[in-house]
């Protein structure tokens, strides 16, 4: 029988997750449930995981990433759970492309390496070949916004370069606030 | 959104109200107190959750609208003239792009060429794009109205801190018209494999257009008489495909052909079943700092000796031939946050008529040899979407064409 804690992260986890599949426009691809079985297939639940990101911690990420924090951000997290062991993370967000948001979602291990990225809802015209798995393999096992460089280590596509280059700038900014996580969980 | 938003909070409420309840019959277990603790704060933390998903849903577009657009201004002189400097407001371009839902948007961008339109002043106001698009299916989107052609690399992306060079490139401006637009109807989509394809039907070019008297025609054949969907004529409609592969990134490779009737189904018209027809290859490798690129396009009109007859003696027939090529390589020399410098160098070399038909000997004019130009410079981005050009340029051919230009664009 499961305890009522349980019972209360179960509604929550549903609830928020059903925030996002709620958005089920046209041009979704996948809702964050599916891609968080995508990117944490070993997880049996997601924990909706509060960010709290202050000021403070926003010019850190702003800092570390060498990126703007666009307006209004507010990524989400959730922990994703093999019993009451924490496997890693997915964290979802969403960046413009040219002109129309991008809605994607990343997963990272517990030692915050890049599991994999996938593209939610793209909106525009030109540059869905993000979409393509190529081009997303290229984040795989990078750990931390610095092994992340759009140029250097996240090649472009070309006809959508807006679109590669802000994506890759947002998971920059996933995995800064994961290398957070990942020192907050080590300090116990 | 907001009923999910309210049975969400119900839901919340209930459970509260469960957990209250049953905290009396708890009493008895000695960790109650304490649970009751963990519960007040998974409720705290649910309202939390939802509070960041109404900021966030609050952050969005508040309306379909989106408001885009690009800029540049130009200085030009020619090495040897001073006297021939010139500075210009180029173009401005503003977008206006509107999502009806998320399945079809209406696109737009409208350009102004050269800062003043009037009767007396040489500038220019279009429409460059105006048209509706309909997601079909996951990776399958149409296009009606006037859109651009999937053509060579600067006709669809042409925005200044897109390319490289003050102006843009002479094979994708004499022989690619760019920007060529069509009114049509166009499909393209992409797959998991990489590949991009495009194809439809539309307008065409309007070779009663042609002005034989004109230098237009020799600095750009396709571009002295292009339609842009202004009145244009629709008796001979054209067809096209592209096809790009991008399954290796930093890697494109790709190419388009276009066909179409000229005639236009004019009366009395000395060539009804002129053709035309470009064909069209590019390539371009980022590999590191590296941006290089290469692309080649040829076109042909067919059926046009008669129409050529009636312009013997004239400095402009129509080409049976005409076509280009470049390569290009660019390199991320210096990056230190938003700035960075990217020295380059091109090399092109084209010919706007390579050939001719239905002109008596004596009275076609000479052909002239390939315009080799080549084209050395730097691009200096303040910012990712602000850059500073300079470059100078040299024309193999006829040296007093070598010139210097500067120029500031931006995109937003």
């Amino acid at each position: 029988m499961i305890s009522r804690r349980e019972y209360l992260q179960f509604v929550a986890g549903a609830g928020v997750a059903s925030m996002w599949r709620s958005r089920a426009y046209a041009a979704v691809y996948l809702d964050i449930g599916e891609a968080q079985k995508l990117l944490l297939p070993q997880a049996a639940s997601f924990v909706p995981l509060p960010l709290g990101l202050d000021e403070a911690a926003l010019a850190e990420i702003a800092a570390v990433t060498q990126t703007r924090i666009p307006r209004g951000y507010s990524p989400r997290c959730w922990t994703g759970m093999a019993g009451v062991r924490p496997l890693g993370w997915v964290l979802a967000d969403r960046v413009v492309g040219k002109y129309e948001l991008i809605d994607y979602a990343a997963g990272f291990s517990a030692d915050g390496a890049t599991l994999g990225v996938e593209i939610l809802a793209y909106r525009e015209s030109h540059g869905s070949e993000i979409r393509g798995a190529s081009w997303r393999r290229q984040f795989l096992g990078r750990k931390g916004p610095s092994e992340l460089r759009f140029g250097d280590d996240i090649r472009n596509i070309s006809g959508a370069t807006l679109s590669c280059e802000h994506v890759t700038q947002g998971v920059q900014r996933l995995s800064a606030i994961v290398q957070r996580l990942v020192a907050a969980g080590s300090r116990g | 959104m907001t009923r999910t938003l309210h049975a969400l909070l119900l839901t919340c409420a209930g459970s509260t109200a469960l957990a209250s309840g049953s905290a009396a019959q708890a009493q008895a277990n000695s960790d109650a107190p304490a649970e009751l603790r963990q519960l007040r704060e998974d409720v705290q933390q649910l309202k939390g959750e939802i509070e960041s998903l109404k900021a966030q849903k609050d952050s969005e577009q508040p309306s379909g609208v989106s408001l885009y657009g690009y800029g540049e201004i130009n200085y030009s002189r020619l090495r040897n003239d001073p006297a021939s400097a010139t500075a210009t407001v180029r173009r401005g371009v503003v977008g206006f792009a509107y999502r009806f839902s998320e399945r079809t948007r209406f696109v737009s961008e409208l350009e102004l060429e050269n800062a003043v339109v009037s009767k007396d002043d040489e500038g220019e106001i279009e429409w460059e794009q105006f048209y509706i698009e309909q997601d079909l299916a996951k990776a399958t989107s149409a296009k009606l109205g006037l859109f651009l052609m999937p053509v060579g690399y600067l006709n669809e992306v042409h925005e200044p801190t897109r390319y490289f060079g003050v102006t843009r490139n002479l094979v994708e401006t004499a022989i690619i018209p760019t920007t060529w637009r069509e009114l049509g109807v166009g499909l393209h989509g992409t797959t998991e494999a990489g590949v991009r394809w495009d194809a439809g039907v539309v307008t065409g070019f309007d070779l009663t257009k042609w002005d034989p008297t004109s230098a237009e025609g020799k600095d750009s054949p396709l571009g002295s008489i292009h339609q842009e969907g202004q009145l244009a004529k629709a008796a001979s409609l054209a067809g096209y495909g592209a096809l790009n592969y991008n399954g290796i990134p930093g890697l494109n490779v790709g190419g388009s052909y276009y066909y179409g009737r000229a005639g236009q189904k004019q009366p009395d018209f000395a060539a009804p079943d002129a053709t035309i027809d470009l064909t069209e290859i590019h390539a371009r490798w980022q590999p590191g700092r590296w941006d290089l690129s290469a692309l080649g396009a040829a076109g042909r009109f067919r059926n046009v000796a008669a129409l050529n007859a009636t312009f013997a003696g004239q400095p402009t027939p129509v080409p049976d031939r005409f076509g280009g090529w470049y390569a290009q390589a660019a390199y991320r020399l210096w990056q230190s946050g938003d700035y960075s410098l990217f020295p380059f160098a091109r090399y092109e070399r084209l010919n706007t008529a390579r050939s001719y038909s239905g002109l008596p000997a004596g009275l076609a004019p000479d052909i002239e040899p390939d315009t080799r130009v080549a084209t050395v410079g730097a691009s200096f981005y303040l910012h990712p979407q602000v850059v500073l050009k300079l470059d100078v340029q040299r024309y193999f051919n006829d040296r007093s064409l070598d010139c210097v230009n500067a120029g500031v664009g931006f995109h937003f």
